[in-house]
């Protein structure tokens, strides 16, 4: 004769948890955290390499790499400006919050305003696993094809912003945008959309001028914190 | 392959909620898997075996509840489930793309299924001895 025990808690419960003490360390210094997720050459790094130099300006600015191997995208990322620390996955399709936790520690954090992490490419996994990042950005690109968000429709409904890049290719590859956006708009009602190009330029302004004022603002939101009683 | 750490979490979980029931055995554990979860509970069950191997939760078995894909029409509430459906997220009732996704990305432990020290002393029978706590 058994008993039921009733255990009603997330199935990704312990990494959960990580991911929040990670989120209060960005908190306690008011530094944005963005989890940068996108299949494998989407443009992830291109669009670190874009937008870095531009942030340096206003924004100090630290990367965390995810990778199977290599520190390739570190030393792109180190290369545009930032502060970057790698992280090698080993076999590992995704990041979790414990690596972030280790490469938190390695990082200045009391000389950053802005964390982008880089995870793995790769569309599945990596939705699984918070990070402890303050928005999730998905990178689609068009050569991958106007399918994904049918194919990956959990990818798509995880994250806060979805930014299109190479769009330069639009007028050499089948890529239907609308059928495109309306895949997204039945996952993922509303999600800020930016359409870019990390080899024209285009639409990279835009993106910039977004990341900014979302750092600016969480800045600001914990300086008054600390000015309270 | 990200059932790994996902396996190794619930076995954590599942080690203390046994513990904290004074269980002698784990004999079954319950979870709910929707399909738009990215979890694979056979996969998580593949890792199981070894990962349990020597605690009190070895040879349970998975009783898994599938949430089903679903969205549903905001122009004829109609509620479908979109896979396999041709690339289009458009209701199939009255051809809408007014659609919101309502279930699938569900992914949670439920219950366990636990032996107590006394199911297994001969002579007792556990179903009219007084609970300890209800
Ligand atoms: N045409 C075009 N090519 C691009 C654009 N952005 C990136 N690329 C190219 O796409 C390839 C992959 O870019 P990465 O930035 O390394 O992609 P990634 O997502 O970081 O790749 P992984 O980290 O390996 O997953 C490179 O050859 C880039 O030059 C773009 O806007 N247009
Ligand atoms: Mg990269
Ligand atoms: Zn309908």
């Amino acid at each position: 004769m058994s008993v039921r025990v009733p255990v009603v808690e997330a199935i990704t419960k312990a990494n959960d948890e990580l991911a929040r003490l990670n989120r209060a360390k960005l908190d306690a210094r008011g530094i944005l955290g963005l989890n940068i997720m996108a299949s494998p050459g989407a443009g992830k790094t291109s669009i670190i390499e874009c937008i870095v130099p531009r942030l340096s300006r206003d924004l100090r600015v630290g990367v965390i790499e995810g990778d199977i191997a290599t520190s390739f995208d570190a030393e792109r990322a180190a290369a545009a400006g930032a502060t970057a620390v790698q992280i090698n996955t080993g076999g590992s399709c995704h990041l979790e919050a414990q690596m972030v936790s280790q490469a938190l520690d390695q990082l200045p954090l009391d000389a950053l305003d802005l964390l982008i992490i880089e995870n793995v490419g790769n569309l599945i996994c990596p939705a699984t696993f918070a990070l402890g990042t303050h928005l999730n950005i998905l990178v689609a690109s068009v050569p991958e094809g106007d399918d994904k968000p049918y194919k990956h429709p959990r990818m798509y409904r995880g994250v806060q912003v979805l930014i299109i890049n190479k769009i330069d290719l639009l007028p050499y590859v089948r890529f239907d945008l609308d059928r495109f956006r309306r895949g997204v708009s039945a996952l993922n009602e509303g999600v800020r959309t930016f359409e870019v190009s990390c080899t024209s330029g285009a639409g990279i302004d835009s993106l910039v001028d977004w990341v900014r004022s979302e750092a600016v603002a969480r800045r600001a939101s914990t300086a008054r914190v600390e000015v309270r009683p | 392959m990200h059932e790994l750490p996902i396996a190794q979490g619930i076995l954590e979980r599942v080690l203390k909620a046994a513990a904290d029931a004074n269980a002698a055995r784990v004999t079954r554990i319950h979870i709910i898997i929707g399909d738009l979860s990215g979890v694979s509970a056979e996969c998580v069950e593949f890792y199981w075996d070894s990962l349990s191997r020597g605690t009190p939760a070895h040879g349970a078995t998975f009783h898994v509840r599938r949430v089903p894909f679903e969205m549903t029409c905001l122009d004829c509430a109609n509620a479908f489930n979109p896979a396999g459906e041709a690339l289009a997220y458009d209701c199939p009732a009255c051809g809408s793309a007014r659609v919101r996704t309502t279930h699938g990305q569900e992914c949670c432990l439920e219950a366990i299924d636990i032996e107590t020290p006394d199911d297994a002393t001969p002579g007792r029978d556990p179903a009219t001895e007084p609970r300890a706590t209800p």
